[in-house]
């Protein structure tokens, strides 16, 4: 029975909604909010594909019980975009073919966008290593990965 | 399925009430990684869920005169960017830095890691190494556990039905102990490892405390090998001596990818390079690390 009233702020919106105690966070944002942006995969915390960003902090949706998230602000793929212009990091995975199927993307970005804010130029190696949690099968790492870097590159020291 | 109930506790005493309430069907939820995973797989289906991830005052980590005191509801990621651990025990933050991966460190607590995936988590064998005690509170009051008494067998601990690890007490090594920590498996990133050993080592001599995993169905500290690797040089261990009684001190299980006979033997290589890694780690540092 969804009975459990929680707020989420996602995007900068509040959303008041009632959920079961073991819905997830990522059936919540897409099912009932949908905010589709945000894929799932594996449901097992392996994959990636559904990462949003809580509270400042990449978290992994499908292994997260959306009961627990009252009053959290979430950040989805969605919210990246501001009035009408696209985040640097979608700008540059355009730029740089960092996308084949797609499916992968969101979460790619959810933790690219975590990982920049907290460390606005990391190394090569820091990237690969804050994205070893996501898994892109057309296995297309490398233009990914330069595509972290141009940005970090590009950005205000 | 019938949904449980959900409870956000107020207080640990809260929680216990609950738990206590709830006669042996309820489940802590406190990162939510591991218990979420299992209501995705169907493998949970307690009457009452207890959320203590909103406790006040079990999110900590804090210097003390003996060592480090954690917080159950530190997450990996807090134990991974503290400065209080890195200089008191930083076998700790290189463990922690190599856990699973950011999105799931930013969740993931070291007492949820403690109690529910002990015989493949990596934190529990530095733990071991180190020689951990955990504050336990349960309707009856407190006690205090060794973690290597904690786990009982696969997914079995020492925690009765309505009680709580409060928090994590690790005493600060010798100055100049020397320390390593070794995983083996497909992958670093996601993957539960295969074997992971960690090692505290004197800081001379050969004087040892050892924390495995992936070679039984628990986390293991193999006792008699640490007292073989006692006797030895530091410089000449005879590692063939030290694999026949790690041998008997292990039982790792067969699986459909390692056979219980590669597991036995990358047992013996982890412990060999952990070691080596903390002798090595001594001479870097010029002896003072």
């Amino acid at each position: 029975m969804a009975n459990i009233d929680i707020t989420l702020n996602v995007n900068g919106k509040d959303h008041r909604v009632a959920v079961r105690s073991t819905e997830m966070l990522l059936e919540v944002l897409r099912d009932r909010l949908g905010y589709v942006g945000t894929n799932k995969v594996c449901a097992q915390g392996i994959c990636g594909a559904c990462t949003v960003i809580v509270d400042g902090k990449s978290t992994t949706s499908c292994l997260a019980l959306a009961a627990q998230f009252d009053g959290a602000r979430i950040i989805t793929v969605e919210g990246l975009e501001h009035d009408g212009k696209l985040d640097p990091l979608q700008e540059a995975f355009m730029k740089h073919g960092a996308v084949q199927c797609g499916y992968c993307t969101p979460g790619f970005l959810m933790s690219a966008r975590a990982f920049l804010n907290d460390n606005p130029h990391p190394t090569r190696t820091e990237i690969i290593d804050a994205l070893r949690g996501n898994i892109c099968r057309c296995t297309g790492y490398k233009k990914i990965i330069d595509a972290v870097e141009d940005v970090a590159a590009r950005s205000a020291r | 399925m019938s949904e449980p109930q959900f409870v956000r506790a107020r207080s640990v005493d809260h929680a216990i009430d609950t738990l206590k309430a709830a006669g042996g069907d309820g489940l802590i939820v406190a990162g939510g990684v591991v218990v979420s995973s299992l209501f995705n797989q169907r493998l949970a289906s307690p009457a009452v869920l207890v959320d203590i991830s909103r406790i006040k005052g079990l999110r900590y980590i804090k210097r003390t005169p003996n060592g480090l005191s954690i917080g159950a509801l530190a997450t990996h990621d807090d134990i991974h960017r503290s400065a209080d651990v890195k200089a008191v025990a930083p076998l700790l933050t290189e463990i922690a830095e190599d856990v699973s991966c950011p999105r799931l460190r930013n969740r993931g607590t070291l007492g949820g890691s403690i109690c529910t995936i002990g015989g493949q988590g990596d934190p529990a064998t530095g733990l071991i190494a180190l020689g951990a005690t955990m504050q336990i509170k349960g309707p009856g009051g407190e006690r205090t556990a060794h973690i290597e008494d904690f786990y009982k067998d696969a997914f079995e601990v020492d925690l009765a039905p309505d009680e709580i690890v409060e928090r994590i007490d690790v005493p600060a090594p010798q100055t100049g102990a020397r320390f390593a920590f070794c995983k083996l498996g497909p992958r670093n990133a996601m993957d539960f490892t295969q074997i992971t050993v960690s090692v505290v080592m004197a800081p001379t001599g050969s004087g040892i405390r050892i924390g495995m995993n992936g070679v039984a169905n628990a986390p293991n500290r193999p006792r008699a090998t640490e007292a073989l690797i006692a006797t030895m040089n530091a410089g000449s261990i005879n590692w063939t001596a030290v694999g026949k009684t790690l041998n008997g001190e292990i039982s790792p299980q067969g699986d459909l990818v390692y056979s219980e006979d590669f597991k036995r033997h990358l047992a013996l290589i982890g412990l060999r390079r952990a070691v080596e890694r903390a002798l090595a780690r001594s001479k870097e540092a010029g002896g003072r690390a």
